[in-house]
């Protein structure tokens, strides 16, 4: 009596990927969501630099391995995320060189050294690479957020580092710029500028990532101007950190959630997927931060104790209501 | 728009009536889902005796009314919950200035508590929980040894459903218990029923409050349905939920859990949580001779009791709709379950 729903990546094949950020714990919990529903995965934290290298001489493979094997053996393209941020980098990248301090080429080489053996091992395995992750400041004037890539290396720490993956990775891995906001006015048009700047000065990118953090509050407006201008750029767009909050960012939060936040929430689901699919010409990824509401990032943040349920499927691996919408829209 | 499933009280109509507990909030938070699934609502907390009656001159209406007041407005019916318990007194029932309270004191205030209540949502009320859990958890034990009982004298329920029989005449009135199916303590109650009714005790129902989880035994449900059923007496199915866990085996300390990261459900649990509440209500249909009422301990996963209880940290999802309103699959399942038979 309850009609099974046609799989999202089936529903989605002629407009682009449908990925979710997966944990070791995703794929142990809710792999049977992953397999049917997905056709892109991206490691959540496995990939990023402090998890996979904390260390000159101590490298974690084993959570990025599998995931790459969960990959192939399932036929799931994988999109790996994100050396240079200003989170998640050991601290040992950024101290101790021969006079105690470590300098812009000391800096580079590492990075350098860091790329390649992660390009070595995973660059037949990716198909997209979040090189730069949040690098523009959310406020103020200046465009560049403070950080010891940019402290150290200079202005340029993005040309570098887009320089430098490209040496390690096939062609037919895309590398990516990605930031979250990244459709709110002001902090759009210094991302604007960043990838006209990154473009003018040669650095290799192929790609805008959107975040799309979001909540009902927010503009689709502002996202489809968004969209546009990456878009006039040359640029290919992923929406790469999906995921709909039933809450306004501020609201401190309630134990029970209202009729009203939910029809929210749907509605702006579906609104964002019919966005997404009228600019499939230039979106080839939309991927979730998250598999099911099970788990997700927003349990507890920015409100503590606040459990969130933003994602496209329910804790119980059923798809939500707007999830069903969504893919009813996609097959009309 | 995302609940497309059939009214779930309309289903079962001619089986028994479709309850949730609620708090005030949910009036607003969850006005849709009450409106249209429940004909039958509890008050959680609301009537509760500390917070109706939290000093002994003063008495806190407001919640109540509230709820009172949805239920009129929509038709729905009232289980009142529950006027004599071990917990959620206040403390001033039971002392009299630096003293306990003596026998005649506590009758005197039980007496002038429920005659408050009663004159105030006698008429709006269809069942009363009018003792709640007196029985102990342990085999060989009997009743609990409350602060009622010590100073009140073991025969403080007779006295209880005297007194609310007498301010509510025409209320159905019940005894209310959890782990009911437990077979030591399912005995104890039948033997607590029985003895009230020999004395002609006026008692019209025994209260399953069906606090289960996905490993509990439906052949134990069944057996103490019947055993219960066997007193003659009228059923209500009072709290209903099924946890996604099964108890702790050890005891572990609260400040020791609190620093693990909780594990979360896996598909399994889900499963056989799904398969539980569509085997419960197959059973509830089979006895609606005696079942007249099946009301769950909250209406959405978005809040339960369950949350944070008894593990801190840990989300449970024990209800029939999900966190965002909608039903579940089973909820589907046992809807359709009961308009296929009719």
């Amino acid at each position: 009596m309850y009609k099974e729903m046609v799989p999202l990546k089936e529903a989605f094949e002629k407009y682009f990927l449908i990925g979710a950020a997966a944990s070791p714990d995703d794929l142990r919990l809710h792999s049977d969501i992953l397999k049917k529903h997905f056709s892109s995965v991206t490691a959540e934290n496995c990939m990023k630099f402090e998890p996979m290298h904390p260390a000159p001489d101590v490298w974690n493979f084993s959570d990025a391995d599998e995931l790459v094997r969960f990959g192939k053996e399932n036929g799931i393209a994988i999109r790996a995320h994100a050396p240079v941020w200003h989170a998640q980098v050991g601290r040992w990248m950024f101290e101790d060189g021969p006079d105690g301090r470590v300098c812009r080429e000391l800096l580079l080489e590492r990075l350098e050294k860091h790329m390649k053996v992660f390009g070595d091992r995973y660059g037949e395995s990716v198909y997209a690479w979040d090189v730069v992750n949040e690098a523009v400041a959310d406020s103020g004037e200046e465009v560049l957020r403070n950080s010891d890539w940019k402290r150290i290396i200079g202005e340029d720490f993005m040309v570098c580092a887009f320089k430098i993956a490209r040496k390690f990775v096939p062609e037919s891995v895309k590398l990516f710029y990605n930031d979250y906001n990244a459709f709110f006015p002001k902090k759009h048009e210094k991302i604007m500028k960043v990838l006209r700047y990154l473009q003018e000065n040669g650095a290799p990118i192929d790609g805008m990532g959107m975040q799309q953090h979001v909540n009902p509050s927010m503009s689709l407006d502002d996202v489809k101007r968004a969209i546009e201008n990456y878009a006039s750029l040359g640029l290919r767009l992923h929406v790469t950190e999906l995921d709909v909050s039933l809450f306004p960012t501020r609201s401190t939060g309630a134990e029970a959630i209202t009729d009203r936040a939910i029809q929210k929430q749907y509605d702006f689901y579906v609104s964002l997927f019919e966005i997404y699919r009228s600019y499939s010409d230039v979106i080839d990824s939309v991927t979730t931060w998250g598999v099911c509401d099970n788990y997700t990032w927003l349990d507890g943040f920015p409100v503590r104790g606040r459990k969130n349920y933003p994602l496209l499927f329910h804790y119980d691996h059923e798809p939500k209501a707007y999830t069903r919408k969504i893919v009813e829209d996609a097959l009309k | 728009m995302f609940d497309d499933m059939p009214s779930l009280c309309e289903a079962y109509a001619e089986y028994f009536k479709i309850g949730a507990a609620v708090a005030p909030r949910d009036l607003v938070s969850h006005r849709g889902l009450l409106k249209k699934h429940f004909n039958s609502i509890t008050h959680e907390n609301a009537l509760k005796f500390a917070p109706i009656h939290p000093e002994e001159d003063r008495f806190d209406f407001d919640d109540a009314d509230q709820i009172f007041a949805f239920a009129e407005e929509n038709g729905i019916a009232v289980r009142a919950h529950a006027p004599v318990w071990h917990s959620q007194t206040p403390d001033w029932v039971f002392q009299d200035g630096a003293y306990f309270a003596d026998r005649e004191k506590l009758i005197d205030r039980l007496r002038t508590h429920v005659e408050a209540l009663a004159a105030r949502y006698g008429d709006m009320i269809y069942a009363w929980d009018v003792v709640n859990e007196a029985i102990v958890d342990e085999p060989g034990g009997y009743l609990r040894p409350t602060k009622w009982y010590t100073l009140m004298g073991p025969d403080y329920i007779e006295i209880a459903f005297r007194t609310v029989r007498e301010f509510a005449p025409k209320v159905q009135l019940f005894y209310n218990d959890y782990n009911e199916w437990v077979p030591h303590k399912r005995d104890n109650i039948v033997r607590l029923v029985r003895e009230l009714q020999d004395r002609g005790v006026p008692i019209d129902g025994i209260g399953m409050q069906q606090h289960v989880n996905i490993t509990d035994n439906l052949d134990d449900i069944k057996r103490a349905i019947e055993a219960f059923a066997s007193t003659g007496l009228v059923l209500h199915v009072t709290e209903l939920d099924v946890s996604l866990y099964p108890p702790m085996k050890i005891r572990i300390p609260r400040e020791f859990l609190m620093r693990m990261p909780q594990p979360k459900p896996a598909l399994e649990q889900f499963k056989k949580q799904h398969k539980m509440y569509v085997d419960l209500f197959e059973i509830y249909r089979s006895y609606s001779d005696v079942i007249k009422s099946v009301t769950t301990w909250g209406v959405a996963d978005d809040y339960t009791w369950l949350d944070n209880y008894p593990v801190p940290g840990r989300k449970n999802y024990p209800l029939m709709f999900y966190a965002d309103h909608s039903p579940k699959p089973f909820l589907r399942e046992i809807a359709g379950a009961a308009a296929d038979r009719r």
